[in-house]
């Protein structure tokens, strides 16, 4: 491995893709701030204002006598009926997991420049998620497919250790290095990003479930979910890589498959989005996943990562490398 | 069957419906250097790049060190192919040190090399600013210094010059019997390999030939009799390989050169000959004479 990172240090393509990135997330980052305006409360719920928690059961009783004295006659009774159902739902969580209105809003509701860390933090992630996809590819075809253009790949895979060793060497520097850059675009991300920590503190959501989390937890979660995507979807790039010896024809077909799997098909299928292997997106609550569930996910995708990179590394083994 | 070997049986390999490698049956032995000579596309590359494990074979098999070729096999092979280059960005010791980190030889251990290929300045320049010959001698030194037991190379001597090709002989034969190697080297050129090998095979339309060398001096005679009969007399009486020019002429090729003064000094014979012609001779003329490849021209 260290002789991976050395060959990479060495070369003009690894400097590039790191001043790029880096500059790239900076300027993001720079635009985010320019551009961020003040707004108040971020609520699409229509619960009503509380500042005690003694109003939360007022209102908690009031849901609950307006659901009783619905007109069932009426022509909006089941519209009106639901919006009911869905506040009562909050005013109930609310109720047990007590927090102040003014440090409420809602995920659903959050877009735009507006003075908050999760925006930021949300906007940048998928920026480095995406950036991090491009440096794959770059990064990967140096690894892999230069070795045949150069016809290096002779002395490589011929100077005594077993393919698999060199392919998995590769594999593990490719992915540190993945790993690294995405780490060190998050800090410059936190650094850029000093004026939003300040921001609300809990984010309710609403959905079939309703749910309190901390901000800061969230964008935790954010980034872990991000982290096993970026390196999932790395691995496979990289396992599409190794197939093909044209350097072209590599990039070529890594680039149609990210577009195929990474936008056209979440286009057409957004709630399904959470369930591909590539997820260009970090609001994982917009599709209803528990958090139990999105580790069972997670655990999924690496179980696929492990599979798909033995497939891989026999496959490699076997190829004709001349 | 030697155990320290690669033994090839059967090994067949196509491409496409042309068939480059038939039933090719070889055993390079440690120790011993194995020379190989065929025309273009006559299956000498295909067969070390097989046997590197660069690309697959159809059927047959290989085995080393009586196991079959497997992902441990690589350690055990060196390989030089003349295509194979090296990264221009590294200066030659970075690339050494870089290849060689994957057999976990040392570049310090065989310094004695960059002086042999007269490479000591050049390890600290750039690849890419090397000459041809700079490169191919660069490739052989990476070749030698890898821990392996056999060594395969593909025209090793196409670009060198003759101070470097002279090197390179005195390096495998001090690999193959100081360090016990095998060599398999593969030369369009029968003259290359003169000196070195302890035996010869020719590979044509992906079939091996294979031709017993001794060291002695082999040298050719055309022999011109009185007549047709003592011709055939002489045919009947020496155990000489032989070639019919003519009714009263025959070429022969003897191994030895005390033969033909035991020859001169059988009355038998020397009463019949009327002249004798010492013809100008190498392995490559032994070959296309007496082995019936007449198509084999370099």
């Amino acid at each position: 491995m260290k002789s991976e990172w050395y060959r990479l240090i060495k070369s003009d393509v690894f400097y590039i893709v790191c001043f790029l990135s880096v500059l790239f997330i900076m300027a993001v980052s720079f635009h985010y701030y320019q551009n961020k305006y003040e707004s108040s409360i971020y609520l699409t719920s229509q619960i009503e204002v509380y500042t005690s928690i003694e109003d939360i059961d007022v209102l908690l009783t009031d849901t609950i006598e307006s659901i009783d004295n619905l007109d069932e006659n009426s022509t909006d009774y089941n519209s009106k009926l639901e919006k009911l159902e869905t506040n009562k739902k909050i005013y109930t969580y609310l109720q047990e997991n007590y927090c102040p209105f003014e440090e409420l809003y809602e995920f659903s509701a959050i877009n735009g420049y507006e003075d908050d860390s999760l925006v930021y933090y949300q906007t940048n992630g998928n920026m480095i998620y995406i950036l991090l996809i491009v440096v794959s590819i770059v990064i990967g075809s140096f690894m892999l497919n230069q070795d045949f253009l150069l016809k290096t790949q002779i002395n490589l895979y011929t100077a005594g250790s077993s393919r698999k060793a060199i392919y998995f060497r590769k594999l593990k520097t490719y992915i540190s290095l993945v790993f690294l850059l995405y780490v060190f675009m998050f800090m410059i991300t936190l650094l850029f990003g000093t004026d939003y920590v300040i921001g609300k503190d809990y984010l309710l959501l609403v959905g079939e479930e309703v749910n309190i989390i901390k901000t800061s937890t969230y964008i935790l979660y954010m980034l872990l979910i991000n982290l096993v995507d970026i390196i999932l979807l790395s691995s496979i790039i990289f396992m599409i890589l190794s197939i093909f010896k044209n350097l072209f024809a590599a990039i070529f077909v890594s680039v149609i498959f990210i577009a195929i799997f990474g936008f056209v098909v979440p286009w057409y299928y957004p709630n399904l989005t959470i369930l591909f292997l590539i997820q260009p997106t970090l609001d994982w609550f917009s599709v209803n996943v528990s958090i139990n569930g999105l580790i069972f996910l997670i655990s999924i995708k690496l179980g696929i990562l492990l599979l798909l990179t033995i497939i891989s590394s026999r496959v490699f083994n076997k190829r004709k490398l001349v | 069957m030697n155990n320290n070997s690669i033994l090839i049986k059967n090994l067949s390999k196509k491409f496409r419906k042309n068939e480059v490698l038939r039933n090719i049956e070889l055993e390079l032995e440690q120790s011993k250097i194995i020379g190989m000579v065929g025309q273009n596309g006559s299956g000498k590359t295909t067969l070390i790049r097989i046997l590197s494990q660069l690309i697959p074979f159809d059927s047959g098999s290989i085995k080393l060190n009586g196991e079959a070729l497997s992902d441990k096999s690589i350690s055990e092979i060196g390989v030089y192919l003349c295509e194979s280059t090296f990264y221009p960005n590294f200066t030659g010791l970075e690339n050494l040190s870089y290849f060689l980190s994957l057999s976990e030889a040392k570049v310090l251990e065989n310094r004695d090399l960059f002086i042999s290929f007269c490479m000591e300045q050049a390890i600290n320049k750039k690849y890419g600013s090397y000459s041809t010959g700079m490169k191919q001698r660069f490739g052989l030194i990476f070749l030698l210094m890898q821990k392996c037991n056999y060594l395969l190379l593909d025209e090793p001597m196409s670009n060198l010059d003759y101070e470097g090709a002279k090197t390179l002989k005195k390096e495998l034969k001090k690999a193959s019997k100081e360090d016990n190697k095998g060599v398999l080297i593969v030369s369009h050129h029968l003259e290359e390999l003169d000196n070195l090998c302890d035996e010869l095979i020719v590979i044509k339309d992906g079939v091996i030939k294979k031709i017993e060398l001794t060291n002695k001096r082999v040298i050719e005679y055309d022999l011109v009799f009185n007549d047709s009969n003592s011709k055939n007399v002489f045919k009947d009486i020496t155990n000489i390989e032989f070639r019919d020019l003519s009714d009263k002429k025959l070429r022969v090729l003897i191994d030895e050169e005390d033969m033909i003064k035991k020859i001169f000094t059988d009355k038998r014979i020397n009463n019949s000959l009327t002249e004798v012609i010492k013809v100008k001779d190498n392995w490559q003329k032994r070959y296309i004479e007496f082995k019936g490849t007449s198509n084999y021209e370099e």
